[in-house]
């Protein structure tokens, strides 16, 4: 399929490449400039610099906590503290080389933020600004006064290595490790764990659902910040060769936020920019004879501080009203309505694949095999002293299709959360295939390939069609994450494979104008649609869709069942389905259970469960005669 | 000993105060106001400069004090957190620490970086516990304490500020419907946090010195202990969680303080991470 495709894509390919090249020289020139700059320029100037890039890889380390996890760190300085003194606490006390002293720095500030992050990244996102303010103060009073670790006031030493004596050559280590950490900055979003880490921070349930598990993924990246911290404080104790506790007050957590915001937390130049102005703005403008006559040297260094809290505060709002107003506009207009010519509605995309083209030609998965069972029984639960089910049974055989139907309220919904693991407090038995599912996190369920949809709409709203599809892969890539952050070329390979694979499915189906759109502004039947696409992309075995049809026009619906039909004929999987549309079950379902204010008042074949006194009562509120 | 607990008692009766006010404003704002100490230190300079340079008397020296931080408070609000309602929960938070950040360089500018100490409000010895002496000044505190505490509760109850306050916290929609205005619960709630802040910031003063950033490094950060300890959304967890909070912290100083520099600051991290690792909800929080 795809000779026309193949052609076009080798063609972007090319010019891509030519740009690519261009962009590379480009951005060697700069390296070499910016490395070049402190000759011929004053010797008190040159040392800013350096602290310039020391300041740069602490914002980078910053950028990691706010940009890619939404978290709030305010004890970053203490993770360059910690990392500073354990490097000039080991160089004192053991003959090891320098490089390896900035990594103990390093691992010195990882293990620190594992110990914090493994704490407060389970718990709701602001916590951990609290936990870390908190770390804060300890270091600066407790920790960084404790002779045996950091020389008390007096600080700590560490002497520089004979081939460092040069404060050129050691600009030049340092930008060379600013330029490490931007690199390594830039893999870590460009594949798998970027795409799990972002899905972590923009949709938690829906990262579960394609088996990311995201504590793991929260806390690879705080330790990783951590680890750059720690690096910046080993540099920044190389640099200064003297650092004290009065190098990391807590107020630094606070100046250093506010430049990673001003930066723009999830730019990388703008952080390490902003970060790198920070460190010489009291420099520069020390500079400016005039300005310093005026106001004196001390209260030059606080001008920048007192600006800044305005104008963050700015920074935000606007930024704030811009994604307000993007939102309302997405809202107003959404663009899956004129998919394609000639189509009226966006399922007519679905139904031109067919389910075995999909798993077998695009993503090339093996045929499923439907060997698990999901065995539900005596499953209660109680929120808030309303009894939501109420001891309810249930099963899906292998490859069956079974309906879960009912009035508002009657706790369809809540089943689901408990089978998928998001229902915190249940009672009851859930097994897959002969595994417990009562303790397993949500995540886990996913790898055992339950996959579901949401009745919002289980995508991540704004990333694009195609980055969602890519996501919905991710436990599908056989490489590992590390592979992916360094490259390696079997996660080269899976990545280029994938976007083919990804581009194919959205060619084929004819939502190839969609590619680069983000899912929040399309129309809610074309979300519904590639959230089904996304679902289905995780090879499931037991695929739980909550009311699929809702948002959709009477023949978009049937257009839906018929595919969904199809799914179960040619594929060998079992499908739990919550559906008001009721010529879509009954054509649909092998069995159905009816479920009414917490019980299941009937199961079985669809024909049957329609003319049933008790569903018709449940449904129409007629009632049951001799029953009351 | 009969010392340790009696100070550990009046600040934290004062931690109790800022921490009510974070409660309060965290219920309402979702975010913790990181700029909770600076009402306090405002308030404190206020007070000082009135009773340095005026010849004014101390009651209205308080009286100004207490409006300045309430209208810091309400200017945050305002400016800051009302445009920011619909933005990313993080936003809010980020904004305080910011403004923080501004209101201590502020003060370094304005003092000079010098540190003061507040006269006292009432002088001489109450009586004795223990062989201790017991100040006016620590009644005082303690009273005032338990006033504002018995005064909360019958305005969270018993008005229609209060009530509607409590509504638009845990119901923001349904409280939008039935007519509370929200921009007003928000006010309230912050200008009730600035008069907290104020109150712990002029009861703190005589006993520390102030200085610039001075209570968001111990008051902000003990109370912040406190609420964790006693739930984040619970305002008699507050109270509670920061009077253990000044017993502890008094108690950790007189007996390892010696052997261990910051051992308030050591024990405030042991207690955060011990009670967000086994029971994150808190003592008295809604889990």
């Amino acid at each position: 399929m795809g000779l026309i495709q193949a052609a076009g894509r080798r063609g972007v390919g090319d010019l891509s490449r030519h740009r690519g090249a261009a962009k590379a020289l480009l951005i060697v020139i700069c390296i070499a400039l910016v490395a070049v700059l402190p000759v011929g320029i004053s010797s008190s100037w040159n040392l800013e610099l350096g602290f310039a890039c020391i300041y740069g890889l602490i914002g980078l380390s910053l950028k990691l906590v706010v940009g890619s996890l939404d978290r709030v760190s305010l004890g970053q300085q203490a993770l360059v503290g910690i990392g500073g003194f354990t490097a000039a606490l080991i160089v004192a006390h053991l003959p090891i080389p320098f490089g390896l002293a900035v990594v103990a720095g390093g691992i010195a500030g990882a293990l620190v933020a594992s110990l914090i992050g493994g704490i407060a990244l389970r718990l709701p996102r602001l916590h951990v600004a609290l936990v870390t303010l908190v770390l804060a103060l300890a270091a600066e009073n407790w920790l960084f006064q404790e002779d045996w670790f950091s020389g008390g006031q007096l600080g700590a030493t560490l002497y520089r290595n004979q081939w460092l004596a040069d404060n050129y050559h050691l600009y030049l280590l340092l930008l060379a490790c600013l330029l490490a950490a931007m690199l390594l900055d830039y893999r870590l979003g460009r594949n798998k764990f970027g795409r799990a880490v972002r899905a972590v921070r923009d949709a938690e349930r829906v990262a579960e659902v394609y088996g990311i598990r995201p504590l793991s993924y929260s806390l690879s990246v705080f330790v990783i910040s951590g680890f750059l911290a720690g690096v910046a404080g080993a540099l920044w104790a190389e640099w200064e060769q003297v650092i004290s506790v009065s190098d990391f007050p807590y107020q630094l957590g606070l100046v250093l936020l506010i430049m990673v915001v001003i930066g723009g937390i999830t730019n990388r130049l703008g952080v390490v920019v902003a970060s790198g102005t920070f460190a010489i703005f009291s420099v520069v403008l020390g500079e400016i004879q005039p300005l310093v006559n005026l106001v004196g040297t001390t209260r030059l260094a606080l001008f920048l501080p007192v600006l800044t809290g305005p104008l963050v505060t700015v920074v935000l709002i606007r930024a704030a009203r811009k994604q307000e107003r993007r939102d309302a506009g997405g809202r107003g207009r959404p663009v899956g309505g004129d998919l394609s010519p000639g189509s009226t509605g966006s399922v007519h995309a679905l139904a031109r694949l067919s389910p075995s083209i999909i798993t077998r030609d695009i993503w090339r998965s093996p045929a499923p095999i439907a060997d698990s069972a999901l065995v539900v029984e005596n499953l209660s639960v109680t929120l808030g002293g309303l009894n939501v089910l109420r001891g309810i049974s249930l099963a899906v055989q292998p490859g069956e299709v079974v309906g879960l139907v009912g009035p508002n309220g009657a706790g369809k919904t809540t089943c689901f959360n408990c089978i998928s693991g998001y229902q915190r407090r249940w009672s009851g038995d859930i097994t897959f295939g002969g595994h417990s599912l009562n303790k397993l996190p949500a995540s886990s369920r996913g790898q055992l390939g339950i996959a579901r949809t949401f009745q919002g709409g289980g995508l991540l709203r704004g990333a694009s069609v195609k980055e969602n599809l890519m996501i919905s892969r991710h436990r599908a890539l056989g490489y590992s994450a590390a592979g992916g952050v360094f490259g390696t070329p079997r996660s080269l390979r899976a990545e280029k494979v994938l976007l083919e694979q990804c581009r194919e499915l959205l060619a084929l189906s004819g939502l190839e104008r969609l590619e680069n759109v983000p899912v929040g502004t399309l129309s809610y039947g074309t979300m519904r649609l590639v959230e089904i696409m996304c679902v289905f992309a995780t090879d499931p075995k037991l695929l739980m869709l909550d009311e699929p049809s809702s948002g959709m026009s009477a023949s978009e619906a049937s257009l839906l069942g018929d595919w969904l039909a199809q799914v179960r004929t040619e594929l060998n999987i079992s499908l739990l389905i919550i559906e008001h549309h009721v010529p879509m079950v009954v054509g649909l379902c092998d069995r159905v259970y009816v479920l009414d204010a917490g019980t299941v008042i009937a199961a079985d074949v669809p024909s049957n469960v329609r003319v049933d006194p008790a569903v018709v009562s449940a449904f129409l509120g007629e009632p049951v005669r001799g029953d009351t | 000993m009969v010392t340790a607990l009696l100070s550990g008692l009046v600040n934290g009766a004062a931690y109790a105060l800022f921490a009510m006010g974070i409660v309060i404003v965290y219920k309402n704002s979702r975010t913790f106001n990181l700029a909770q100490g600076e009402f306090a230190t405002v308030a404190a300079y206020v007070a000082y400069v009135i009773l340095k340079s005026t010849p004014l008397p101390y009651s209205v020296a308080l009286i100004v004090a207490l409006v300045a931080a309430v209208a810091m408070a309400l200017a945050i609000e305002r400016l800051a957190i009302w445009p920011l309602r619909r933005a990313s929960r993080v936003d809010p938070l980020v904004a305080t620490a910011a403004i923080t950040s501004s209101a201590i360089a502020l003060e370094t500018i304005l003092s000079g970086g010098a540190s003061y100490v507040l006269p006292a409000i009432v002088g001489g010895r109450a009586f004795t516990i223990g062989g201790t002496a017991v100040s006016y000044e620590w009644v005082l505190v303690i009273g005032v304490v338990l006033a504002t505490v018995v005064l909360g509760g019958i305005f969270f109850s018993n008005s229609m500020n209060g009530i509607a306050i409590r509504a638009a916290a845990s119901e923001p929609t349904a409280a939008r419907i039935i007519g509370i205005a929200m921009g007003r619960a928000s006010m309230l709630s912050w200008g009730i946090a600035g008069l907290l802040g104020g109150l712990g910031g002029i009861l703190l003063a005589p006993v520390t010195t102030v200085s610039p950033g001075e209570f968001t490094a111990s008051a902000l950060v003990a109370a912040l202990t406190a609420t964790v300890l006693g739930g984040l959304t619970s305002i008699v967890g507050a109270c509670v969680g920061g009077l253990v909070i000044g017993v502890a912290e008094s108690l950790s100083i007189t007996y390892i303080g010696n052997s261990i520099p910051g051992a308030a600051s050591l024990v405030e991290l042991g207690i955060v991470l011990i009670v967000l690792l086994v029971r994150p909800s808190g003592l008295l929080g809604a889990r």
